[in-house]
């Protein structure tokens, strides 16, 4: 096994780890060592082909799909210099301020992290659209919740330069989309951190790593050469993404009871609505998430957004099967879509553990109150379709493949919790959140509000992980300012260190 | 501490029967798929049978065994195969499975109604017979030329 040492050493480098490295990387200035661990590649720029099912067997653990327990629900995790950051839409919403009471972790508040957000945003080049990029699937959910008196916000989005190729969650082909692969980890690699590719950390101990680098057919070759890895630091910060970083610490058998370890999950479970109209619109040309209502957010617990995907995750997507589905599929050009993602309790027993592998499985179970909130968002949903002129609208809770517009009055007959089978519809999440979450209570949580494990003071967190519940919005910008967090203390504990 | 999952698998893991029966199953989820050219169907199959490869050997044994039980389940009932049944009677059963009472049942039925779709609709062939013509590089440009020809 080879030896290296490093004063700090990150874990993952998606949008928590690469901003802790980005952060932390003027200390290297000053000799401090840095080091980045990212299990996935760092994938050259040609690789984005933008083809659906290659890019998800690429970027993607399991292809997009690591399933729950029970197998009613598929989760997208990436694994990639950049992590998730490499296949999100870009969407950059501020955590709101009904989301943070919720938490209700002394310590974090809005006056806090809305700096830290602002920062971001500016890093990342956050900004509106302009009109005359926003195709007809946008401005048709615009019109409709428009026309129903429903709230409609523009999404701000973090892109440079963007083309429309409307394939932001296979990787931007164009490099356009600002995530921490584009940002913060060239800053903090021209700053003199050390990232190294297609290197799995197996487990973790009093300040030594053990990783695993494998060659990747994907991607640069990593800086360092395969084999089995002893890598001490001083400082560990564990940013693996939700999934994987409760899996790891799970494996590690750290010296101090934390019972609240991988638990507390919440994901955002997620539906497609599909609708089709009886003429082509734009779809696939153009940026591809412009708009969004939180309407419901605050009394039914979803927001619905604009989305579209591609055929095959479309084609999963709905319900049923043989000739209305492919008469559904027939012309992609006449589809419009429609997002909802729900805010799921953080309940303790919806958790991570760790299989005899050490990959991460995720006991989760849908509650009562998703399913209900399922049910709202697709007749919401529904109505925004119609309003916005479509003939017929696939939802999945309907007691029909698809509602024509003639039925449109019925609505509320036609959806129901009845017709909402788990395992019959496609419910996915690309937001998995906790399992590490922070507060000031080591029975129920994980780290303190900086980030740091109960009881280590070596010991970080800086990802989605931390989260206490839900976030009710697009997470990335908020685990950045969290991440933030985890810098700063990082910097003045190293300064105190030093003084000493 | 390696997992299976998430390397590329060598082996080919459906059988020729398994095969056929995959194609004959999607032939009722995508009718297309019945008429479609050799190309089309064999680039299903290898599709799923490589998805399959990435799985985790439990994953590619419920697969398996899930299209062993839709295969023979009619047989008690029928004497008959699934795929020899009359196609309205296949799509009787599979909705039948779609909407069993049992979670795990529909989710076996979700998983293998995936695959299919990931071996069809994965295809470029197929994406340009449904008009889905996207562009890696000029998808404003097009966006704007589409808008250009509408107001015209």
């Amino acid at each position: 096994m080879s030896l290296r040492e490093y004063d700090i050493v990150i874990v993952g480098s998606g949008a928590g780890g690469g901003t802790v490295a980005s952060e932390l990387a003027p200390l290297c200035a000053e000799g401090v060592r840095i080091a980045v661990l990212e299990w996935g590649p760092r994938f050259r720029d040609d690789e984005f082909t933008g083809r659906e099912v290659e890019m998800a067997e690429k970027i993607f653990f399991d292809s997009g799909a690591i399933q729950n327990k029970a197998r009613t629900l598929t989760v997208a995790c990436v694994r990639a210099y950049g992590g998730s950051t490499v296949a999100y839409t870009g969407t950059s919403i501020e955590i709101p301020q009904r989301s943070i009471d919720r938490w209700n972790v002394p310590g974090i508040t809005l006056d806090d992290l809305t700096p830290r957000m602002e920062k971001f945003k500016r890093e990342n080049n956050v900004h509106e659209l302009p009109d005359e990029d926003i195709n007809e699937n946008n401005g048709l959910f615009k019109q409709g919740c428009d026309s129903l008196g429903f709230a409609v916000k523009k999404f701000p989005v973090n892109l440079r330069g963007c083309r429309g190729s409307g394939m932001c969650n296979m990787g931007c082909p164009n490099q356009a989309k600002q995530g921490t692969n584009r940002v913060q980890l060239p800053h903090a690699e021209a700053l003199g951190v050390e990232v190294v590719t297609n290197c799995r950390v197996e487990w973790i101990r009093d300040r030594i790593l053990v990783a695993e680098v494998t060659p990747s057919p994907y991607g640069e070759p990593s800086p360092w050469p395969a084999g089995r890895y002893e890598v001490g630091a001083k400082i560990v910060v564990i940013a693996a993404g939700a999934m994987h970083s409760s899996a790891l610490l799970l494996r590690s058998q750290l010296p101090v009871a934390l019972p609240a370890l991988g638990r507390y999950v919440t994901c955002h479970p997620a539906l497609t609505l599909v609708a089709q109209h009886n003429r082509p619109i734009t779809n696939y040309y153009g940026f591809p998430k412009t708009y969004y209502s939180d309407q419901f957010e605050a009394t039914d617990n979803f927001i619905l957004e604009t989305c579209m995907y591609f055929p095959f995750t479309t084609a999963k997507s709905l319900t049923g099967f043989g000739a209305q589905h492919s008469a559904m599929m027939s012309d992609f050009r006449r589809l419009q879509m429609i997002l909802v993602l729900v805010s799921d309790p953080a309940a303790e027993e919806n958790h991570i553990s760790a299989n005899e592998a050490g990959d991460p499985v995720f006991h989760y179970e849908i509650a009562d109150e998703v399913l209900d909130a399922f049910v709202s968002s697709q007749k919401a949903a529904t109505r925004i379709f119609f309003a916005a002129g479509a003939e017929r609208v696939h939802a999945p809770a309907s007691n029909r493949f698809v509602i024509e517009r003639e039925s449109a009055g019925q609505i509320d007959s036609l959806i129901s919790r009845a017709y909402m089978k788990l395992g019959k519809i496609s419910v996915a999440s690309a937001h998995p959140m906790g399992g590490c979450r922070m507060g000031d209570n080591a029975a129920t949580s994980v780290t303190d509000v900086w980030g740091k494990v109960h009881g280590l003071d070596w010991l970080y967190v800086a990802d989605g992980s931390l989260f206490p519940g839900s976030s009710g919005v697009n997470p990335y910008l908020t685990i950045m300012a969290l991440a933030d967090r985890v810098a700063e203390s990082i910097r003045g504990k190293w300064r105190e260190r030093e003084r000493s | 501490m390696s997992t299976d999952k998430n390397q590329v698998g060598q082996n080919v893991v459906l059988g020729p029967a398994q095969a056929r029966f995959l194609l004959s199953l999607a032939s009722r989820i995508v009718p297309e798929v019945k008429d479609a050219e050799d190309e089309v169907k064999n680039g299903l199959v290898s599709s799923v049978d490589h998805a399959l490869a990435l799985q985790t050997s439990t994953s590619r044994l419920l697969f398996k065994f899930l299209l062993f039980v839709l295969q023979w389940v009619t047989v008690p009932f029928t004497l008959h195969r699934l795929e020899r049944l009359p196609p309205k009677w296949q799509d009787a059963v599979l909705e039948f499975f779609e909407n069993a009472p049992l979670t795990v049942v529909r989710a076996g039925i979700w998983g293998v109604k995936t695959l299919i779709y990931l071996g069809y609709y994965g295809q470029e062939s197929v994406e340009r017979r449904i008009q889905y013509l996207p562009s890696k590089t000029d998808g404003n440009s097009k966006l704007e030329a589409l808008f250009r020809q509408r107001t015209q």
